[in-house]
């Protein structure tokens, strides 16, 4: 999007992060310092031994005790033993016990990954996370997310808020605002998407800001609910909510208005940012354009076996120029 | 009968071996439950689906297609079935408690799970296995969704307590009524409940009418 207003406006501390070692980021050094963490008791074993058990144990077909792969997990040494865990956490996923593998083993996991500079591995564990079984906890996906904050990748933390949003862990306000950065940081380097990315984007800007009540809560939720409108005009209900953390009843730029409307009746100070305003507008105008163009198209497949989709595609697109007027109207009451 | 039971050892451990090789080797919940989107046909028996549930596979997920997306495989979480949304308007749901799942599949795609179903609204008190896992059928409902869509006010159901005889048997009381002398005020009436509370002793006082 155009103006990064809503960036400056909310990110002030955090636009030069990393510059001087007495700046501080999102995070404080000691959330992300791994002293405490390297300096817990761990059981020292041979990860040799280890890796032998466990084949025999699959090879009979027996099942494997969370507890080794947690140990095999916490005596990674090197970035070559690294590969050997992943291969093991693989086989543990599919073997009968997967639904015991433990949270502080996916932690360690991560840790690991991060200390021995194979964070492009932990990325690919995350996305696989089916294959993978790793489903971090909310201390975890910070640590994740500061590191890549760190290193400015803006395309990896995108992966990984979109992992969070998948599991609808945003419980802690700090994973929250860490994902709204990234978000509005990725959204200030890219401009076009798409709809995959859009739809992922406009759910985690939904489910990041859900629970704020500040002027950043609404407009994120203004602008997801935006980009997920987009969506579901575009490419149909179903698009948006198959296998994501979304409702499945229609009629998601009816939500943003509903957002406008519930900041203009608020009495407090929170208001709408304009960035958000605009991109809603333009997705209005956008749909109220294409409207000509399908309603032929929309005729002939009337007739179709698709009557369903196409009779919420119908409904929502005649509701666009509803949609408009109801938007043109908030601005200039509220 | 005609002779003793022959004790066949052999054929006996014979027995034994070939149960317990056919325990070892049962086709799993993935492969009975594997699909060819194709064809729509189960590859182990070559059965197709049937038709009306062509257009269901192709858009929805099994459960467990959901779940192994989530920490702990969804328990804990709020899962729906497309049918009864559309069937039903009060909700349908099942809260998972427990889950197992088929480790033999790629995907984890398949297992087996357990929990407590509310049902059009009322529900149950104890846990059980959740039927038609393998349905492509199922819808998760999203967490900050879950207040919303479990709200339910029930509305009390109209019962009915006092029916009309049938016109024959009405004649043939008041007709009764008349022999005997009895003023006719009120109309002869079945009370449901006398007669849903003891059917066994109903059925033995037969009272006697007269012939219309």
């Amino acid at each position: 999007m155009a103006a990064p207003v809503l960036r400056r406006a909310v990110l002030r501390s955090g636009r030069a992060l990393g510059a001087g070692p007495g700046r501080r980021s999102l995070l404080s050094a000691a959330y992300v310092d791994s002293s405490k963490w390297e300096k817990r008791q761990k059981e020292e074993h041979n990860l040799a031994d280890l890796a032998h058990l466990m084949d025999r144990t699959y090879e009979r077909k027996l099942p494997v005790s969370s507890l080794t792969i947690a140990r095999f997990v916490d005596n990674i040494s090197s970035r070559e033993e690294v590969d050997q865990a992943e291969y093991y956490l693989y086989k543990f996923r599919h073997s009968p016990n997967c639904w015991y593998l433990r949270d502080w083993t996916i932690h360690s996991w991560i840790r690991q990954c991060l200390k021995y500079g194979a964070q492009d591995k932990a990325l690919y564990t995350l996305k696989n996370k089916v294959q993978y079984g790793i489903f971090p906890d909310n201390f975890t996906f910070n640590i994740l997310l500061d590191y890549f904050i760190k290193q400015k990748k803006y395309e990896d933390a995108m992966s990984v808020v979109t992992e969070i949003m998948l599991q609808e862990s945003f419980d802690e306000l700090s994973t929250q605002l860490l994902s709204l950065y990234v978000l509005y940081q990725y959204l200030a380097t890219k401009s076009d998407h798409a709809w995959e990315e859009e739809r992922n984007l406009g759910a985690s800007l939904v489910l990041a800001s859900l629970k704020q009540n500040s002027t950043v809560g609404f407009s994120s939720q203004l602008y997801g609910y935006a980009f997920l409108g987009k969506v579901e005009l575009n490419k149909g209900l179903r698009a948006v909510y198959n296998l994501m953390p979304l409702m499945w009843t229609p009629g998601y730029l009816n939500r943003a208005l509903q957002v406008m409307e519930i900041v203009a009746s608020l009495s407090g100070d929170s208001k709408i940012c304009k960035e958000a305003i605009d991109a809603l507008e333009t997705i209005l105008q956008s749909v109220l354009e294409a409207k000509p163009g399908p309603d032929s198209a929309e005729e002939v497949k009337g007739l179709e076996q698709k009557s369903q989709s196409a009779e919420s595609e119908e409904t929502e697109q005649s509701k666009a120029p509803e949609y408009y007027s109801r938007f043109k109207f908030k601005p200039s009451g509220a | 009968m005609a002779r003793k039971k022959l004790h066949r050892p052999i054929a006996a451990m014979a027995k034994k071996i070939r149960e317990y090789r056919a325990l070892k080797e049962r086709p799993r919940d993935s492969q009975r439950f594997a699909l060819d989107y194709e064809t729509m046909r189960r590859p182990l028996t070559q059965k197709r689906l049937p038709v009306r549930a062509w257009e269901d596979v192709r858009n929805e997920n099994r459960l467990f297609a959901l779940l192994c997306r989530l920490p702990r495989f969804g328990v804990g979480r709020t899962v729906t079935r497309k049918s009864w949304l559309w069937a039903h308007d009060e909700p349908c749901y099942w809260v998972i408690t427990k889950v197992k799942a088929d480790y033999t599949a790629e995907d984890m795609d398949h297992g087996r799970a357990w929990g407590y179903l509310t049902f059009r609204g009322k529900t149950e008190e104890e846990v059980r296995e959740i039927d038609k896992v393998m349905y492509h059928d199922w819808r998760m409902v999203p967490k900050h969704e879950e207040e919303a869509f479990k709200k339910f006010t029930p509305v009390p159901e109209e019962t009915v307590r006092f029916l009309p005889y049938p016109p024959l048997l009405r004649a043939m009381i008041l007709a009764q009524w008349q022999k005997e002398g009895k003023p006719i005020t009120e109309e002869p009436v079945i009370d449901l409940q006398k007669v849903l509370a003891t059917p066994r002793e109903r059925a033995k006082k037969k009272a006697t009418g007269t012939p219309v």
